[in-house]
């Protein structure tokens, strides 16, 4: 629309994401060094051969951060997939059935919004054993009501706005409602939702690969990289800082992203 | 239109709905009829020991409209207007009564089953913000009674927005690039659209500028002519009603408390209620006795060219306060610039009474 403007959230946040997304994809065509054990000195300090230092295996950091990206944006991926999917339905159904079974899913999101995510991560790694795949599921599951809920409650207004009334004196029924007025008006909301709920789920592969839950050894992650720097901390702090500032930087990113994702699409604010 | 109708009488007559083959004949099946129609609404529950309070919106309204006619409804917010309309047009049921429309029963039908009302029945609704899809095309909004029943597309978003006076390139713009006024001519045409033979507008000028409400008034008068419309006018605004239809039905409290000819109830209102709701309205015609709506219409020409006026609204309503001036009426109850601007009944340079 005319009077959209960009905003400093938006710019730094998106900023953030394309580092996380263009560390990914030169991961692919270029790293430093392989991701194995190097013949050369542990726990070096960033230097010129080593941009970043080596870790206590005498891997190359770098190499460890950019490879971590990939790790980064799929568990994002995997879990906002899974919860929008499932959430946005829910959440359009729940605003568009009549009375008491609206109520009725909403009260059941509810019993699932009080399970802890990674509570229930932890319960999905036991029963499936671990790995990245089946924690971000759970992760994704656990996300499905905040979906739910802000999508019913964008549906609940347009549903009741003249337009949809528009529609069914026009003749067209419920399903044809809801593709053509409630989820073109609710994507915004469903897109912001989605950037807030991928640092979640960055922030929550990461705990998880440090409690050792997640991404398995041999596989690069930064929420891994914490846990095997965790022994010599107190020698090489680097090995922390630099997988915590990757994780933290990448979160902030998708946090900005969101808010000034949501500022921007927001016609209420339009020209301001 | 100048049909004398007499007041409302409650017919005892036949209920036999022509099933299959409706048409427009001039026999006297009512276009809308309804038979003791209740709505009540239950007010969620508040407590778990009493009983949820129940809100009766509509209170055995007994009502037909016949084919061609142009019926008003005036009542204050909350006097059920827009419950009733909500169910002649299938959006609500009612808690209990009959509703029919052309003579077929719509008050146990499924949404799923009113697919024929939809080609009878059209609505225009009263917020041209928010009746109007922000995400949709023009096109696509005009079109959508055609796509959800069918009906091939042709040219006929280009013939219907030609119709309502906006030109066709506007076809493909959005509804946020237009203005209120014209966000009610694209309302206006897609109820248009499947060709009904019923127009339901609901409050189609209230969230208007002064300025324009004409112009939309004279459409909808336009279109009911042109495409031989049974019209329902809801309003809370006398004048406007008065302006549209033949016979008007006050409402209160959800229900009918006078109904009649539009002249009749005007001159001579009955009820308490419609002599109270008249009183209310300012009469332009004090601060204009002896003065013509040509002359009102010139000094709001004077005050838009001049320095005093930007749009046409302003200029209106200094022409407005001249004309008080003149008259020697302090300022005090604003006047309804439709009173002179929306009177069918006068001439342009006809002497306001």
């Amino acid at each position: 629309m005319s009077g959209r403007r960009l905003n400093a959230p938006l710019l730094i946040g998106g900023a953030l994401v394309l580092l996380v997304v263009a560390m990914a994809l030169v991961s692919y065509v270029w790293t430093p060094y392989e991701f194995k054990f190097l013949p050369v000195p542990k726990e070096q300090t960033p230097n010129a051969e080593h941009w970043l230092g080596t870790d206590r295996s005498a891997r190359d950091v770098l190499t460890q951060i950019l490879l971590g990206a990939r790790t980064t944006l799929f568990v994002g991926v995997v879990a906002v997939g899974v919860a929008a999917v499932i959430g946005v339905p829910i959440g359009i159904l729940a605003a568009m059935s009549p009375g008491g079974f609206g109520q009725f899913i909403m009260r059941g999101n509810d019993i699932l919004l009080a399970f802890p995510a990674l509570l229930l991560a932890i319960m999905f790694s036991a029963l499936y054993g671990g790995g990245t795949l089946i924690a971000m599921i759970a992760i994704g599951i656990a996300t499905i009501p905040a979906f739910a809920r802000i999508v019913r409650s964008g549906a609940l207004q347009v549903i009741n706005t003249e337009y949809v009334a528009a529609s069914r004196v026009a003749g067209h029924g419920p399903l044809a409602i809801a593709r053509k007025h409630v989820l073109p008006n609710v994507i915004g909301l469903v897109i912001v939702q989605a950037s807030v709920s991928f640092a979640i789920a960055i922030l929550a592969e990461a705990a998880l690969s440090y409690l050792g839950l997640g991404t398995p050894t041999g596989q690069p992650s930064w929420g891994r990289m914490l846990l095997e720097s965790q022994n010599v901390l107190h020698r090489s702090p680097h090995l922390a800082i630099i997988p915590g500032a990757a994780i933290a930087l990448a979160v902030l990113g998708f946090n900005l992203f969101g808010d000034g994702l949501r500022d921007y699409l927001d016609p209420k604010l339009e020209g301001r | 239109m100048s049909d004398t109708g007499t007041p409302h009488d409650a017919p005892g007559g036949s209920e036999t709905p022509p099933h299959g083959a409706p048409g427009r004949s001039e026999d006297e099946t009512p276009a809308i009829s309804l038979r003791g129609v209740n709505r009540e609404f239950r007010r969620p529950r508040t407590s778990l020991t009493s009983a949820p309070a129940v809100v009766h919106a509509v209170r055995d309204v007994t009502l037909d409209i016949r084919p061609g006619e142009r019926f008003g409804l005036v009542g204050e917010s909350g006097s059920g207007k827009s419950t009733l309309l909500r169910m002649m047009s299938g959006l609500d049921r009612p808690t209990s009564g009959e509703i029919h429309i052309e003579g077929q029963p719509i008050q146990d039908s499924s949404a799923r089953r009113l697919g024929w009302l939809r080609r009878r029945l059209q609505l225009v609704f009263q917020d041209p913000m928010s009746s109007l899809d922000p995400r949709m095309r023009i096109r696509e909004i005009i079109s959508e009674p055609l796509v959800a029943q069918g009906i091939p597309r042709g040219s006929k978003v280009d013939d219907l927005l030609e119709r309502v006076g906006l030109s066709t390139d506007a076809a493909l713009r959005f509804p946020h690039q237009f203005s209120g006024g014209q966000r009610q001519r694209i309302s206006v045409a897609r109820a248009l659209a499947p060709d009904p033979h019923i127009l339901i507008a609901d409050e189609p000028v209230s969230a208007l500028d002064v300025s324009v409400r004409a112009q939309v008034l004279n459409l909808i008068d336009e279109v009911v002519d042109g495409f031989e419309l049974t019209l329902v006018f809801v309003s809370h605004d006398l004048s406007v009603v008065r302006h549209v239809c033949d016979r008007v039905a006050v409402m209160r409290a959800g229900e009918i408390v006078e109904i009649g000819p539009t002249e009749q109830l005007y001159q001579d209102p009955q009820h308490p209620y419609t002599q109270q709701l008249l009183a209310s309205v300012p009469r332009l015609s004090e601060a204009l006795a002896g003065r013509t709506a040509a002359e009102l219409a010139e000094r709001t020409r004077a005050a838009l060219a001049g320095e005093g006026a930007t749009d046409e609204a302003a200029a209106l309503r200094l022409a407005e306060e001249g004309a008080r001036a003149d008259a020697g009426i302090d300022g005090g109850a604003g006047l309804r610039a439709e009173d002179v601007r929306h009177d069918r009944h006068e001439d342009e340079g006809g002497t306001i009474a």
